[in-house]
Order: C-alpha cells, then sequence, then structure tokens
C-alpha cells in the first residue's frame, strides 16, 4: 500500500512515520527539519495581486447584491440581470479601473484598463472574470472591439477567433457568421505575418460588423462574416505579401449608399446573399 | 483570523457590505489561493473569485462561526478542485499520484540541504506535491495551507478522522522520500 514495499534500502533509509511524529512535524514541535522547514514554505500564504483582489471583492458583494432574496430563490438564476443595478456596476467598475491605473501606469498603456483589455493584456484575465459573472457589460460588442484590436496588432487568427467565439454564443441565426469567422481564422493560423492592407480590411469588416450586431441585422453579419472568410482566403492563397492591386478589391466600397452599415465588399461576388459556402449558409 | 468582530464582519456581508468582503477577502484569499496552487488548479486566481462568488451568492444560508466560516470556504475551494479534477481525469492528461505509479515513475530526489529548500520557486514548492496521491494532497494541503484540524478535514473530505490521520501519515512519508531527507 505505501511506496515502501519490497525495497529494502529505502527501507533502512526511511522509517514510517507514527501519528505522533506526524503531528509533531505538522504542528512544529518537531526537531528542526528539511521537511519541516518545507512544511513552512508551503504554510506562507500566497499573496493575491491588487487588481485582481479588487475585481473579486468587487464581483463578491455585487453578488450578494444581486443574489435574490433566500425564500424565493431560483436556483437558476441568471447573473446577466444587471439592469437595477447599473449605478452599483459602474461603481465596481470604477473601482477596477482606479486599481488598474497603477498597472497601465507600469505597462504604459492608457487604455490599458480592465475593461477594454484584450488577451494578452495584462487586465484581460480581470475583464474576462468581471465579464462571466456579469459585472461588465461585455458581451459580444466588447469582444468584437478586442478582436478588432487583436487583428490590427497582427494577431489575426486570434482576432477573429475571437469574434467567431462571441458571435457564436449568440445563436439566434449567427451560426454562418461564426461558422465563417472560425474557418477564417483556421485558414490565417499558420500566417505569423499579414500585410497592413489585409489587417485594415479585416479591422474594418470588424468595425462593420459591429454596428451590425447592434441593429440586429443578422444577415448583413452573416454576409461580412463570409467577406471575412473570403478576405482571409485570397490572404493565404498570396504567395508572400498582399500586393496592393489585389488588396484594393477588399476595402469596402465607401460607406454602403442607402443600408447604412452593411459590407458590400467591391469584389465581383456582389454585395447580394453572400456566397453560399459559408459554412452552413442557409441557417 | 478576523477574531471576536467575525460576527458583525459576517452580517455586513450578508447585506452586501463591501468593507465586510474586503475584510474576508483578506483574510482568506491568501490560503485560498495557496491551496488551489497545491492542488495543481490551472486558473488558480481565477477559482480563486470563484469560490468568492459561490461564497456570496449563498452567504444567507450559512450559520457558524468563523471556524465554521473557514471550513465552509475551503469545502468550496475543495469542490472545485474536485471539479477541475473531474474535468482532468475525463481527458487523461496525466495518471494520478497513486503510491505505486509514484513508486515507478519518481524515483527519489537527490538529497535537498536547507539551501536548496530555501531557493525553490513558487512553482517547485508545489511542484514536490505532485507526487502525492489526490487523496494524501488534499489531507495535507488542507492541514498546512488551510490550517485546518483533522475532524474539520474529515468533514469536508467525507473521511473518517482515523483515514485522515492515515493519509497525513503516508503523504508526509511520501514528501519524505521525495526529498530524501530522513526525519
Amino acid at each position: 500500500m505505501s511506496g515502501f514495499d519490497g525495497n529494502e534500502s529505502e527501507m533502512e533509509r526511511f522509517h514510517r512515520l507514527s501519528d505522533q511524529e506526524a503531528e509533531a512535524i505538522l504542528d512544529g514541535t518537531a526537531p528542526k527539519s528539511a521537511l519541516g522547514d518545507y512544511l513552512a514554505r508551503l504554510r506562507s500564504a500566497e499573496s493575491v495581486d491588487e487588481t485582481t483582489a479588487t475585481a473579486h471583492i468587487a464581483a463578491a458583494t455585487g453578488a450578494v447584491r444581486l443574489a435574490p432574496a433566500p425564500g424565493r430563490v431560483s436556483r437558476r438564476y441568471r447573473w446577466r440581470r444587471r439592469t437595477v443595478f447599473g449605478s452599483f456596476i459602474t461603481a465596481i467598475v470604477a473601482k477596477v479601473l482606479a486599481a488598474s491605473v497603477a498597472l497601465a501606469a507600469v505597462t504604459g498603456g492608457v487604455g490599458a484598463v480592465a475593461n477594454s483589455a484584450a488577451p494578452g493584456d495584462p487586465l484581460y484575465k480581470v475583464d474576462a472574470f468581471m465579464e462571466r459573472v456579469g459585472l461588465f457589460d461585455g458581451g459580444t460588442q466588447e469582444r468584437l472591439q478586442e478582436a478588432k484590436r487583436l487583428v490590427s496588432r497582427n494577431q489575426v487568427s486570434e482576432g477573429l477567433e475571437l469574434a467567431g467565439n462571441a458571435i457564436g454564443e449568440l445563436r439566434d441565426g449567427y451560426g454562418p457568421a461564426a461558422a465563417a469567422l472560425e474557418q477564417a481564422a483556421v485558414q490565417v493560423q499558420t500566417r505569423t505575418q499579414t500585410s497592413e492592407q489585409y489587417r485594415d480590411d479585416l479591422t474594418e469588416m470588424l468595425r462593420i460588423m459591429t454596428r451590425q450586431m447592434e441593429q440586429q441585422q443578422v444577415n448583413q453579419v452573416n454576409e461580412t462574416a463570409d467577406q471575412v472568410r473570403q478576405t482571409t482566403r485570397e490572404m493565404v492563397n498570396q504567395p508572400t505579401e498582399a500586393p496592393d492591386s489585389t488588396s484594393t478589391t477588399m476595402v469596402p466600397s465607401t460607406t454602403a449608399p442607402g443600408s447604412g452599415d452593411g459590407y458590400h465588399g467591391g469584389d465581383d461576388s456582389g454585395g447580394q446573399g453572400g456566397s453560399g459556402d459559408a459554412g452552413g449558409g442557409g441557417h | 483570523m478576523i477574531g471576536p468582530g467575525f460576527d458583525s464582519v459576517l452580517d455586513a456581508a450578508r447585506a452586501g457590505a463591501e468593507w465586510a468582503w474586503s475584510a474576508l477577502y483578506r483574510d482568506l484569499a491568501g490560503q485560498v489561493l495557496g491551496y488551489l496552487r497545491a492542488q495543481g488548479a490551472a486558473e488558480p486566481e481565477d477559482r480563486l473569485g470563484d469560490v468568492f462568488l459561490q461564497l456570496a451568492r449563498n452567504i444567507s444560508t450559512f450559520a457558524g462561526d468563523e471556524a465554521a466560516f473557514r471550513s465552509w470556504v475551503f469545502m468550496v475551494a475543495h469542490h472545485r478542485v474536485i471539479d477541475e479534477r473531474r474535468r482532468r481525469s475525463r481527458r487523461r492528461e496525466h495518471p494520478t499520484g497513486d503510491d505505486r505509479e509514484l513508486e515507478e515513475a519518481a524515483p527519489p530526489a537527490p538529497a535537498a540541504d536547507e539551501q536548496a529548500l530555501s531557493n525553490l520557486t513558487t512553482d517547485s514548492v508545489y511542484s514536490l506535491l505532485e507526487g502525492l496521491s489526490d487523496a494524501q494532497r488534499d489531507v495535507l494541503s488542507l492541514r498546512i495551507i488551510a490550517g485546518m484540524t483533522i475532524p474539520e478535514i474529515a468533514v469536508i473530505l467525507r473521511k473518517r478522522p482515523g483515514a485522515v490521520k492515515a493519509l497525513q501519515r503516508r503523504g508526509l512519508d511520501t514528501l519524505r522520500r521525495e526529498m530524501g531527507v530522513p526525519l
């Protein structure tokens, strides 16, 4: 049963502890030993960094205030009900931002505050945590903003994946968009460098998609996502960096007449309906 | 320890007072984080946040003194560890640290003198615990890092106190052997 079976030399070196000896080691009354020192190291408490602590305390406080009164508790209570507590949450955001100031100063990013942090930013984990518990109005819009920022930083695959995940969680008719973005992310996975022109095109498409999301233009979102997919396919088919002549076809052809933010890419598939192979197009 | 003022802190925490949650968090978060790290949690800070969220959600149902509260905190933390362990075992990432596997897989470390011990990084401090079985690690982490007593641990782990004592003893034996340091 123990780890000492069948090894004579080991048994000679070690004798099994009695309960009394074990207790003495654990309560520190045994003679000083390396094991005792090791346990003391283990015992010394971890410290939690101030930003994380502030976020956790704020989240816990918020959770109490958001929780339904005992007695009429639905165990399936949804965290994302937060409208009534807008002002309280604003206070939480303010606190986390305040705690972020020092960190932001260190990292040099005035904009590096929790609620707008992208993956890889020091505060992203705090942001993600707060979003997960529903204390920041994160949601799809914000994650698309993060995605846009990642793409513009040349983390194209990560950005598109993030956008796909964000949209994929919505479900209501956005399946094609999620699938197209996921395909796009996979397509560019092996690309470490992409031309600035492509990145600009993709960030513009993500910007347009965000606006379309706001207006719940489901079909347009799906179309724009398909444009993203086509753009990335074209990009990876380029032997090196995309020459300017091809990239011009992908620049959004100004703001579309009449229909606000619909992304009407200037390529020859036209702006209608997108192509049919966008991963489950007729959803 | 918060001490004599604990009851009023608890009342205020139930009412959603931020100062009270701050007091509870600052009293316990370091140990909970240490416990989660010792148990090899993948995202210990996130799990720490989860623990305090769950405490906050259920604080209205808690009744008891400070010792009971601490036990509850580590019970919640332990349940998060169990959840993660289940997910991992489904993925079969690593074999669990059964004693016999340990025998085969991990030869005793070279004798570690005290200087070497004091130079251990945080990660390597916890890495010695990887050689323990899950049950041994549960007991020793709760005993050493959380400062729980044998009866408290028995309640959290749903074991008899005698079984907890035996796991504690065998866990220490394993650690000594891993360190190559006789008593």
